[in-house]
């Protein structure tokens, strides 16, 4: 009935039909998971804040502003593809949340695998992400904030999504942090920043 | 070709345009406006970015057995911002109708506070707080329930400000749904015409001042 070519082109579109039904309609599968060990207390501690606390930050003007804390740690999955194994990752979240219209703050340890654990603190428009690991030194400097020494304090640059529009826009341009205290100044494109605040 | 052009023809024939008039597209923020920085008796700042600027026409058909036989183009202009600690402010315009039943209107929303204006019925017609909403419900007699809504809005000449005099402001008092408030609800808005947002303030007193 059909010619030696013909049965080759026949052939070939069966062929190409049945990898485009098997391409659109792949057989089920059982998801598999990545594990990655919890983050490290010894890392964890570099966040002090525990779950409940309140801490206090007094603005340049004055006013001095609670933040509750809220921490939690999880894990989580990250698929990339269908059937491709899912990637845990750890997480250790602290939100400090304001009693005065402004923004949270929110300090987090996110770890992707035993060499990437990285450190972030985001406030309103601007963050900073560290490695943990690598990245992180407490060795930098003492600074004085509300008539108290803090030493081993390190000083990050906090960035922001760029807009030609508003090249100087108000943002948080940087963050003090010790591991001991967390974040002990806050400060803005304008001057005006917030200073932790201990009773 | 001959159908597409009598159908265009046609469309053009039955269409009616509305367009928002000069006079209350004044009230638009011009670019000076478009970042500005507001802050509070304690001296904390917020800057108020321009997120979207828009002007579009919204189409409606009207249809009868089946046959098209009016189509509307109303024109919007709506501007939004967003500041440093994630506070939301929109403005928007809309044209009139030409049966006079209601006329141009203007909106505004900031954070959970949302109101609109109609400056032929020269009255608020919706009011919108912490999920909260009144709207009039307008007929050919006119406003159903005249006392529905009980916040007020003032429009002035002109409004001293910090030693500043603005042109043409108007001044919005919530009033309704007093017992769903929050310490940061919006109370009051002052707004200025060409310029924008001049003052807000919240509930417990709180006021952002424009700088």
């Amino acid at each position: 009935m059909f010619g030696k070519n013909e049965k080759s082109a026949l052939y070939l579109l069966l062929s190409i039909s049945a990898l485009f039904i098997l391409y659109a309609c792949p057989l089920p599968c059982e998801p598999q998971r990545i594990s990655v060990l919890p983050i490290p207390d010894s890392v964890s501690m570099l966040i002090p804040y525990k779950n409940g606390d309140t801490v206090n930050f007094q603005h340049s003007g004055g006013l001095v502003v609670p933040f509750v804390c809220q921490r939690d740690s999880s894990a989580e999955y990250a698929y990339s593809d269908w059937c491709s194994p899912g990637q845990e990752y750890r997480l250790d979240e602290t939100l400090l949340i304001p009693d005065y219209p402004i923004s949270s703050v929110f300090v987090q340890l996110t770890k992707y695998d035993e060499q990437n654990l990285l450190f972030s603190i985001s406030v309103a428009n601007s963050s900073t992400v560290l490695n943990a690991l690598h990245e992180l030194s407490f060795n930098l400097d003492s600074l004085k904030v509300n008539q108290k020494w803090f030493y081993c304090v390190m000083a990050l640059n906090l960035s922001s999504s760029e807009n030609p529009n508003y090249p100087n826009k108000l943002r948080f341009d940087s963050v003090y942090y010790t591991q001991q205290n967390g974040i002990v100044r806050l400060t803005m494109s304008n001057g005006e920043y917030y200073d932790l605040f201990e009773k | 070709m001959l159908c597409f052009i009598s159908c265009n023809l046609f469309e053009d024939g039955i269409t009616k345009w509305y367009k928002v008039s000069e006079e209350t597209k004044l009230w638009l923020a011009d670019s000076s406006g478009f970042c500005f920085r507001m802050a509070d008796q304690n001296g904390i700042t917020r800057e108020y970015l321009n997120e979207q600027n828009t002007h579009d026409f919204s189409e409606g058909e009207s249809f009868f057995g089946g046959v098209k036989y009016r189509i509307s183009q109303r024109e919007n202009y709506y501007q939004s911002f967003s500041s440093t600690f994630n506070d939301v402010f929109s403005f928007s315009l809309s044209p009139g109708y030409d049966d006079g039943y209601w006329g141009e209107r203007i909106s505004l929303s900031i954070n959970s506070l949302s109101f609109t204006y109609d400056f032929l019925l020269d009255r608020l017609v919706t009011v919108e707080t912490n999920f909260n909403y009144l709207s009039h419900k307008i007929t050919s007699s006119g406003v159903e329930n005249d006392s529905l809504i009980h916040s007020t809005i003032d429009f002035y000449d002109e409004i001293e400000f910090n030693g500043t005099t603005y042109p043409h402001v108007f001044h919005f008092i919530l009033s309704d749904f007093q017992q769903n408030w929050t310490e940061y609800t919006v109370t009051e808005v002052y707004y200025v015409r060409k310029l924008g947002l001049l003052e807000y303030r919240f509930k417990n007193g709180l006021s952002f001042t424009r700088q």
